[in-house]
């Protein structure tokens, strides 16, 4: 037999600067202005805690977002809230991504047995109880300040970033669970098993790669929930406490201050939260329009 | 020794169904036996639907057998080496994230064939070269290559644990038609070169004739027909096999009409002959008598009641 040698087609570059629609390019604008603030900010103004000796001025050359009732300059305690509120959602997603994509690849890749209803189960009483339910009764419990649990110190950031995480476990294991679901479908799983390799091997080393980007990119889109979350649980006293700022409890401060009329006190963090809020929302919408088009190519 | 022998498979699928009603059962298989020479390729054809492919899956232990036992060169245990797939779709038996290095790397990791790393990447160039690629094919992703060449990369990495028996499943059922040909070669050249024996599992009966040296013609979980490939295309018996084989257009031959009506349920097949439904031949009796697969005078097993009248096959079916 004549064995043809057939030639490779060209390889397409991967690298091309997708077409984003006019809503991706606005939240890519926003959500640089929020990172802007959040990283930068921090860096260029001064302490958040410092007296500045105004209470209450309004923003102008001196105080750009002007100061608060204690006298601090609010465009540092805004920069400085902005890092805190973008650090714990990050975390906190993080957290939740670290439970639920394990969870929802093994409920995933054995559908309908008896892993997927325990794994199903336990996520579903989990999302039964609402987050700011679930963050009252540990904050009652545990109070607002650092706990001890064994040895480990909890502070109230940590616990923030629990929270979060906790409530996004089932959200994020249902999305990577549907994923998983479709990917065992695919022929190279049974091939793979033929071939002999272990089951953990096919999980976490084939099918995780395939699920992976649509997690991903949900896990994005929720940064921008976790941010509003934390906001508002710092806003109730229940997450971030101060002196620590944070975009919730600074807007928490100034409850009572706009009838003051000290608008800027609650306007300019409310503004912050919505900026990074639809930030990133909007960018994570487009990445996952760019998946879906990656994935029909 | 026999490269593959199975004994009474049956393979049944439970069907729940909801409250009160009775659980229904799938006969997939319903008690095949056969047996592949080494150095022979085995053909089972018939329609989608019939329980072909269970067969491929139990072959290869993707399923367990509800009853029955295959053995490989004479074992019965699971032995990942001795007996690899080749499915239908290579999109989907690929990787589509992984690159094709990595699909023929991975057996050889698995089973720690070759631990040298210089000398498992040449038997990776070896298996690629083997199937007719070349070393630009390595570092690519499934992607951007041609159903033909990822075909080839799945009989390249099935190959890859020097199995003795392939199961190859609808091999070309996905490829165009002028790439079939090429990998029906490459096929009947590998069997040769590494003396393989193959499980045929096949709705095209051209792909058939030219693999095959023995049939089996499967109808709704059992054998109807098998033996001699070149005897069965030549002058099949049983009238499904007629049917099967009128329906495919030959030179200077029009297709027959296709069999009427659909595949009866395998949850509840029809008594007596399984085929005495859609059988033109069809008498009282079928329907009451199920016929066992009987030797004929060339060798052959043939599962019909009119088996004997038939023996000069009628003009038309």
């Amino acid at each position: 037999m004549v064995m043809t040698r057939v030639l490779p087609r060209s390889r397409t570059s991967r690298l091309r600067v997708p077409r984003m629609s006019a809503l991706t390019w606005s939240g890519l604008v926003l959500l640089l202005l929020f990172l802007l603030l959040a990283v930068v900010g921090p860096l260029v103004a001064g302490t958040s805690t410092a007296r500045t000796g105004d209470t209450l001025a309004a923003p102008g050359a001196a105080h750009l977002f002007g100061t608060d009732h204690l006298q601090r300059d609010l465009f540092a305690r805004t920069a400085e809230g902005a890092r805190v509120s973008l650090l714990v959602a990050v975390a906190g997603v993080g957290f939740g991504l670290v439970v639920a994509v394990p969870a929802g690849l093994v409920a995933g890749y054995f559908g309908g047995r008896w892993p997927d209803d325990l794994i199903m189960r336990i996520l579903e009483a989990l999302q039964a109880l609402p987050l700011f339910v679930f963050a009252l009764f540990v904050i009652g419990v545990t109070g607002t300040g650092d706990s001890q649990i064994g040895p480990v110190t909890l502070t109230s950031t940590t616990k923030v970033v629990l929270l979060l995480g906790v409530g996004f476990i089932p959200y994020f294991a249902r999305v990577t669970r549907s994923a998983t679901l479709v990917e065992v479908q695919e022929d190279y799983v049974d091939a793979l098993r033929v071939v002999g390799v272990p089951r953990w091997r096919i999980i976490a080393g084939e099918i995780l790669v395939n699920v992976l980007p649509p997690v991903l990119v949900q896990a994005f889109l929720w940064i921008g929930v976790a941010i509003f979350a934390e906001s508002a649980l710092s806003f109730l006293g229940l997450g971030i406490q101060p002196p620590q700022p944070s975009l919730g409890n600074i807007l928490g401060d100034a409850t009572g201050y706009m009838l003051l009329g000290a608008w800027w006190y609650s306007i300019i963090p409310g503004l912050v939260i919505l900026v990074a809020t639809i930030g990133f929302n909007l960018v994570g919408d487009g990445l996952g329009d760019a998946l879906d088009a990656d994935n029909r190519r | 020794m026999s490269a593959v022998r199975a004994e009474d498979l049956r393979k049944h699928y439970r069907i729940r169904s909801g409250r009160g009603g009775e659980d229904r059962v799938v006969h997939a298989v319903d008690g095949v036996s056969f047996e592949v020479p080494e150095g022979r390729t085995l053909a089972i054809i018939g329609e989608s639907g019939c329980g072909k492919s269970t067969i491929a899956r139990m072959l290869v232990r993707l399923a367990e057998p509800t009853e029955g036992r295959i053995l490989v060169h004479g074992a019965e245990g699971v032995d990942r080496r001795a007996i690899q797939l080749v499915s239908q779709n290579p999109w989907s038996a690929l990787n589509r994230r992984k690159s094709i290095r990595h699909a023929l790397e991975q057996p050889l990791a698995v089973h720690g064939l070759y631990p040298d790393k210089a000398a498992r990447a040449a038997r990776v160039r070896e298996l690629l070269h083997l199937v007719g690629l070349t070393d630009e094919y390595l570092g690519r992703r499934p992607g951007g290559v041609s159903g033909g060449e990822l075909q080839r990369v799945t009989v390249a990495r099935a190959l890859a644990v020097e199995p003795r028996v392939l199961v190859l499943d609808e091999p070309t059922a996905s490829l165009d038609v002028s790439v079939k040909a090429l990998l029906v070669n490459l096929l009947l050249d590998l069997k040769r070169r590494l003396g393989l024996s193959y499980v045929l599992i096949t709705h095209e009966i051209d792909i058939a004739r030219h693999l095959a040296d023995e049939v089996a013609v499967m109808y709704l979980g059992r054998f109807v027909e098998t033996g001699d490939a070149e005897r069965i295309f030549s002058a099949p018996r049983h009238p499904y096999t007629r049917a099967l084989l009128a329906a495919v257009p030959g030179p200077g031959r029009e297709p027959a009409a296709p069999l009427q009506g659909e595949v009866p349920s395998a949850v509840a097949p029809p008594s007596g002959c399984r085929f005495h439904t859609r059988c033109p031949m069809a008498v009282d009796a079928c329907a009451r008598t199920e016929p066992a697969l009987e030797p004929d005078q060339d060798g052959r097993l043939v599962a019909c009641l009119r088996a004997d009248e038939l023996l000069s096959p009628a003009e038309t079916v």
